[in-house]
């Protein structure tokens, strides 16, 4: 019978740094891994020559980019490996990391996620043509998805974008935030039309960066001195992919793998303190919190005016600022999440502190698609 | 012959563009055609059978390109999601410009269309364009 990763020994978040994300610079890859690993090993008070492990999480770098940048931290000769899954590598290379401290193969792993905008997206083709390849990018992807969506809730565009204006507002007081900037609603809704009628600060931004999460197990915090006061818990993870034949693959796949975490970790939709899901576009902020439970299907908008989902209501969504105001280099995206989680359960997000936060949900989709789900809690 | 007239023939002779989908012998009907393998129950090769669809479906939704980076196809123009008659759901092309395209809940049919306007030599692609009685303006 399968395990989950609960059934494994507990796994604990004991460090986290990043690379602010930002445009494209001249900034090699490897300058932004370093600044996000030296900050997540010094979060965590231990040394590098105690990661047995990296998970190296990158859509756009190319082949084996891991070793060059970690051989500066001191060449040590333990495994590495790389983890591509679109949108969601950063996500996966965290499971993953959990995993292997689950299982007892490790006791301290780093997940760290980088990527640069430097070159277009490649992928070999399939050798199956469809009609409209070539012409739909991830980012229609995503449109075309939440097209559907929106119409059937007779959602207007105004309303929609007050998803931007809050998560705006929250990346505003984010350090590592592509974009740190209030906007009002005009500013919002005035921009260029990028997809439908979602205008750019309504997408997330294209950019590079780089996010860093050490795990490791009971035995090593114990072993090394880690603060056990400033540890999170992975509760919960589960990953899956779309089924043949399915047309709403996106809330599907969310649905599922959102119940299953909930259910891992014996907890109800109602229990989220803070949720950081795959906003690459407002639309799919709505459209994923409806589709974990969070609140019945098209009362998103009448609560998000209540305040119900700013830090500081009911559940906060997207204290960092999400894909839209953090932002959404790929590689690292899954990464931060799970930094941003720790922050807030920690007590340490400052101004941007959901008072109280005991459970987190970190949500991501990835072309394909896929779908990863984490819940983190305060012990 | 120019494209514009070999268009506009195509619409008379023929409403519909028909397409060469697959079925598999488990009866899950798919687009395009493939040998590779079913995606309901993994039966490959001549479990797969060509079949003729009509080209025929229903818009479910429809999102329009502004940003594109292929200088053959410059935008905006519209791509959508179609539910086939037949039933497989694809992704393809709408074959008018954004703003008189079909939307979501229009039956649509197949058809040629240029894939840059305002060329005369353009490429043609296959597109779905609305299933209503179009006036022949010129030709």
């Amino acid at each position: 019978m399968a395990k989950r990763l609960s059934d494994l020994r507990p796994v604990y978040v004991i460090g986290i740094g990043w690379h602010r994300y930002q445009s494209l610079s001249d900034k090699p890859y490897v300058e932004l891994g370093l600044k996000a690993i030296r900050d997540a090993l010094s979060d965590a008070s231990i040394e590098w020559s105690e990661v047995e492990s990296s998970y190296v999480a990158t859509a756009r770098l190319g082949m084996a980019v891991g070793r060059p940048m970690l051989r500066h931290l001191g060449a040590h000769g333990r495994p590495l490996i790389h983890i591509e899954n679109a949108s969601a590598s950063g996500s996966a290379a965290f499971r993953q990391a959990c995993i292997e401290v689950g299982a007892g193969i490790s006791d301290v792993v780093l997940a760290v996620g980088l990527d640069k905008p430097s070159a277009p997206v490649q992928r070999a083709s399939a050798g199956v043509r469809g009609l409209a390849d070539g012409a739909i990018v991830p980012f229609t992807s995503f449109a075309l998805l939440t097209n559907e969506y929106a119409r059937h809730n007779h959602i207007a565009p105004e309303d929609i974008a007050l998803v931007a204006v809050k998560n705006h507002r929250n990346g505003a007081t984010n350090v590592n935030a592509q974009r740190q900037q209030v906007r009002t609603l005009e500013e919002v809704l005035s921009g260029r039309p990028v997809s439908g009628t979602l205008t750019a600060l309504q997408c997330t931004p294209v950019g590079e960066g780089a996010a860093a999460v050490i795990v490791a197990s009971e035995d090593a915090i114990r072993r090394l001195g880690v603060d056990p006061s400033r540890v999170v818990r992975v509760a919960a993870s589960a990953a899956a992919s779309e089924r043949g034949g399915s047309a709403r693959a996106d809330k599907e796949l969310t649905q599922e793998v959102v119940a299953a975490v909930l259910d891992e970790a014996n907890l109800s939709p109602t229990d989220l303190d803070i949720i950081e899901l795959h906003d690459a576009f407002t639309i799919e902020e709505l459209h994923y919190a409806e589709a974990t439970g969070v609140c019945p299907e098209g009362q998103f908008i009448p609560r998000l005016k209540e305040g119900e989902f700013d830090i500081g209501g009911r559940c906060a969504i997207s204290t960092s600022g999400g894909l839209i105001a953090f932002g959404h280099p790929i590689g690292p995206t899954g990464i931060g999440q799970v930094g941003e989680l720790t922050l807030q359960l920690r007590g340490e997000a400052g101004v941007r502190q959901h008072k109280g936060a005991k459970v987190g949900l970190a949500h991501m989709v990835g072309v394909g698609a896929v779908c990863y789900g984490h819940i983190l809690v305060r012990p | 012959m120019t494209t514009k007239t070999f268009v506009l023939e195509q619409e008379v002779s023929r409403p519909s563009l028909p397409l060469v989908g697959g079925k598999c012998s488990c009866g899950y009907v798919f687009f395009p055609m493939q040998t590779f393998g079913c995606e309901m129950c993994g039966r490959n090769g001549n479990e797969l059978t060509p079949i003729t669809l009509s080209g025929r479906g229903r818009v479910v939704s429809k999102a329009v390109v502004h940003i594109h980076a292929d200088p053959k196809r410059p935008p905006p123009f519209a791509v959508a999601v179609v539910e086939l008659e037949e039933g497989p759901q694809i992704r393809a092309l709408l074959a008018d410009p954004p703003s008189e395209s079909a939307e979501p809940g229009d039956v649509v049919i197949a058809r040629l269309f240029p894939s840059n306007h305002n060329e005369s030599n353009s490429r043609l692609d296959v597109g779905f364009a609305r299933d209503a009685p179009k006036e022949v303006t010129n030709g």
